[in-house]
């Protein structure tokens, strides 16, 4: 799968790339924010993107209905340290699966593939 | 602004379980305009609640990372590939302990200064009594605000008043709305616009201050005329 990382931190990406490598995925780009996850899917034609839902600039709720709207939309993971119900009720409502940050990356590479759904 | 469909307060406001809002206690009197005023005790239990909530959530994110470094580096034999694994340990390490050293601080526990007497220290052509590191943190803390909400560095200047030095940091950003001015110097308290888009345990002026009165000074804050905001810091002047 070629993926898309976002999260404004750079280590938590490069943890990303190393773990989704090592699973067999593809990392085609990382962004520090939602505009440039939307302009990174949008070039690399992206299956999917991990998207950390606070950053500055254009946060992570912000870029879901851009990304929806791209010719090819990728499948979309929320990756948040955040989880409170309204993040949970919104993600719901979008149809997007969220998994919460933990040392653990199997729940991140089950709602990548959609396992469980 | 509104964001699907929910107000930027509504949303703040939901998205850390148990949130609590910053409304300042009925019983509490009004502060001095611009004044950083002290908790009070009837809001302890609103305080200890944030701290869990902030702390709990803010720590999550580099823990994580922590973990995850650790586990890749266990299994890593590529040389130069572990040397990257265990600069990303280092750093997110270190990240963890500013996060404690800003929560002691703010606690008035100032472990990650020197115990020292104050000395004096140039700032901006004006020389203030202060402890070792206490300016350069305060003026790092206040860089760093400014560059992340004006989006550029401050403008120090400084002026002598009595036997005071008063140091004005000021940037030309956005501002702060006015009724989250008495608020901005607490610990934990961040902006609406903050929740959403910056990580951050709100406790930037609360360092401020508290180093800033531990050495016998005074802190205020107000939104400049044509836009912008700034901090004024009242100092113990030397000589």
């Amino acid at each position: 799968m070629r993926i898309v990382v976002a999260d404004d931190e750079p280590d938590v990406r490069l943890l990303l790339r190393l773990q989704l490598q090592l699973a067999g995925h593809e990392v085609v780009g990382e962004a520090a924010d939602g505009a440039e996850a939307v302009r990174l899917c949008r070039e690399t034609a992206a299956d999917a993107v991990v998207l950390d839902l606070l950053m500055p600039g254009t946060t992570g709720f912000e870029a879901i209905p851009q990304l929806r709207a791209l010719d090819k939309p990728p499948r979309i993971v929320a990756y948040s340290a955040v989880a409170g119900e309204f993040v949970r009720s919104e993600m719901a409502r979008l149809d997007v699966p969220l998994v919460l940050k933990s040392g653990d990356v199997g729940p991140l590479l089950e709602a990548l593939t959609g396992e469980h759904e | 602004m509104s964001l699907l469909g929910v107000g930027v307060r509504d949303r703040a406001a939901n998205l850390l379980d148990g949130w609590v809002p910053f409304v300042p206690a009925p019983r509490r009197p009004a502060p001095a305009p611009g004044a950083c005023d002290d908790v009070t005790p009837d809001e302890l239990d609103l305080l200890r609640r944030r701290v869990i909530n902030v702390v709990g959530h803010e720590l999550r994110t580099p823990i994580t990372t922590l973990r995850g470094l650790a586990d890749l580096l266990a299994a890593e034999e590529d040389p130069e590939k572990a040397a990257v694994l265990r600069e990303g340990i280092a750093r997110t390490a270190r990240r963890v302990e500013a996060l404690l050293d800003d929560l002691l601080l703010a606690a008035g526990v100032s472990t990650a200064l020197p115990v020292a007497d104050p000395e004096p220290t140039e700032i901006a052509g004006v020389v203030v009594l202060a402890r070792p590191g206490v300016v350069d943190k305060v003026l790092a803390e206040l860089r760093e605000n400014a560059e992340r909400y004006a989006g550029h560095p401050p403008e120090v200047t400084a002026r002598v008043e009595g036997d005071q030095a008063v140091v004005v940091v000021a940037d030309r950003g956005p501002g702060v709305p006015p009724e989250e001015l008495p608020l901005v110097c607490e610990p934990f308290f961040r902006g609406e616009a903050a929740v959403l888009t910056h990580h951050s345990l709100g406790l930037g002026l609360a360092v401020v201050k508290a180093l800033v009165e531990q050495d016998g000074g005074s802190v205020a804050v107000r939104n400049r005329e044509g836009g912008g905001f700034e901090v004024e810091l009242r100092f113990p002047r030397a000589g």
